[in-house]
């Protein structure tokens, strides 16, 4: 099954989880996700929905200048992101419980 | 590098250009700060930001799949759907109206009529054309003129139409779309034209100038030296009541007898045509009966004056005073 199409559902999920520990900018994001294990993951999936958590209200931003490269816009969880997080997070192990039972029973 | 990521974010861009504006631009208006963090990276990692990020098309792809299900359909659909039913409409009234006057559709009657307009549209452009080459020589009528040469206004406006017919003739198979449109602009801006003319023709065809209005041209009186029988009218040859004429030299009213349309005798009229005339043409022209002409009308009253300024369509609502 191509996890493309799983990720899709669950992109937004993803992006505030990695972001739960520590802020982070666009492509570390991306690297974080990448480590994490979701290597299918294109920068452009994370920059759009970066820009789409951002218009949601989930998540704040700061600039931190760099000595060498242009400015990093780093996106940070406010409360709003952290309860979307939690609940998203309870939706999503529900769902993955009975996904797991499901494929159990077979 | 900054002009790759210009590059990058115009074609990404460009890929998106059927979104609505708004998501659009929400969408796109961090990317190239985006970008060029990324380039940053990718440079330290050796590579250039096509090779790590893929073509634009595919980035702008996976860009638009951010927006999940709920996007709005792109606005090039919307509107095409909105144009293609507009058009269908359009036919519908067009079969319809065409029915009325006894055709297949409108269109098909005004194809019938395109040569009618090709001969119009040559006799409009022979009319600016005229007007512009003749500009401040003399007033331009319905004939064109160069200067105040109506045969040379003539010969202009057969060439043009010549020309006109040809045009309409030729170009009409094979031309560009932005030509149609252009054509199409200047076609109206000429039936526009040919409106105002149509309007301006009409009004000073229907105005009730006086024959009387050349007169200060034709008929100046050079030896006048004040006195004798006078009478006033205005620039549309209305004969006005109730003046006195002021000599600003001696600063005295000039002895001279100033008539009018209104206390008047019959005698006075036979005595001075001109004068019979212009009354006549005021629709004040005694009854058949001297006597019943209105002798004492000199009270000052503001309708007297009124009447008199204004065009003699008002004037001949009242065949003789009331007063």
């Amino acid at each position: 099954m191509d996890t493309t199409q799983l990720l899709k559902g669950v992109l937004d999920l993803a992006v505030l989880a990695v972001l739960r520990e520590e802020d982070g900018y666009g492509y570390d994001i991306l690297r974080r996700l990448r480590s994490a294990g979701l290597d299918e993951i294109g920068d452009a999936s994370v920059y759009g929905t970066l820009r789409r958590l951002f218009a949601a209200g989930y998540l704040t931003t700061y600039v931190v200048p760099s000595e060498e490269g242009p400015h990093r816009k780093y996106y940070s969880l406010n409360p709003s992101g952290r309860s979307q997080l939690k609940n998203g997070g309870e939706t999503w192990r529900g769902f993955a419980a009975t996904m797991d039972a499901l494929l159990e029973s077979r | 590098m900054n002009l790759d990521i210009a590059h990058y974010a115009a074609a990404v861009g460009a890929a998106l250009a059927d979104l609505p504006d708004d998501i659009r631009a929400e969408l796109l208006e961090d990317l190239p700060a985006h970008l060029s963090e990324v380039a940053a990276e990718v440079e330290a990692e050796g590579g250039t930001l096509e090779d790590r990020l893929g073509p634009p098309a595919a980035y702008a792809a996976e860009l638009r799949a951010t927006l999940g299900p709920s996007a709005p359909p792109a606005r090039g659909a919307r509107l095409s759907a909105l144009v293609t039913e507009a058009k269908g409409r359009l036919r519908t009234t067009d079969r319809q109206i065409g029915r009325i006057i006894g055709y297949a559709s409108l269109s098909e009657f005004g194809q019938l009529l395109r040569p009618a307009w090709w001969v119009v549209r040559g006799y409009l452009a022979a009319w600016i054309l005229c007007s512009v080459v003749s500009a401040g020589n003399g007033p331009q009528g319905a004939l064109p003129r160069i200067g105040d040469s109506v045969v040379g206004g003539l010969i202009v406006t057969a060439a043009l139409i010549v020309a006109s017919v040809w045009l309409g003739r030729t170009a009409s198979t094979r031309v560009k779309r932005w030509q149609r449109v252009g054509a199409g602009l200047v076609s109206a801006a000429l039936v526009l034209f040919g409106i105002g003319l149509l309007v301006t023709v009409d009004d000073a065809a229907t105005r009730d100038y006086s024959s009387y209005q050349e007169y200060p041209g034709q008929w100046v009186d050079a030896s006048w030296q004040g006195g004798g029988n006078l009478v006033v009218v205005d620039s549309k040859g209305q004969v006005l009541t109730q003046v006195s004429i002021i000599n600003l030299d001696s600063e005295s009213y000039v002895d001279a007898k100033i008539h009018n349309c209104e206390a008047i005798l019959a005698w006075e009229y036979e005595r001075w045509p001109v004068l019979a005339r212009l009354c006549r043409h005021q629709g004040l022209y005694p009854s058949e009966s001297p006597t019943d002409a209105p002798t004492a009308t000199t009270s000052a009253t503001p309708s007297a004056t009124t009447t008199t300024a204004t065009p003699s369509a008002t004037a001949t609502a009242s065949p003789s005073p009331t007063r």
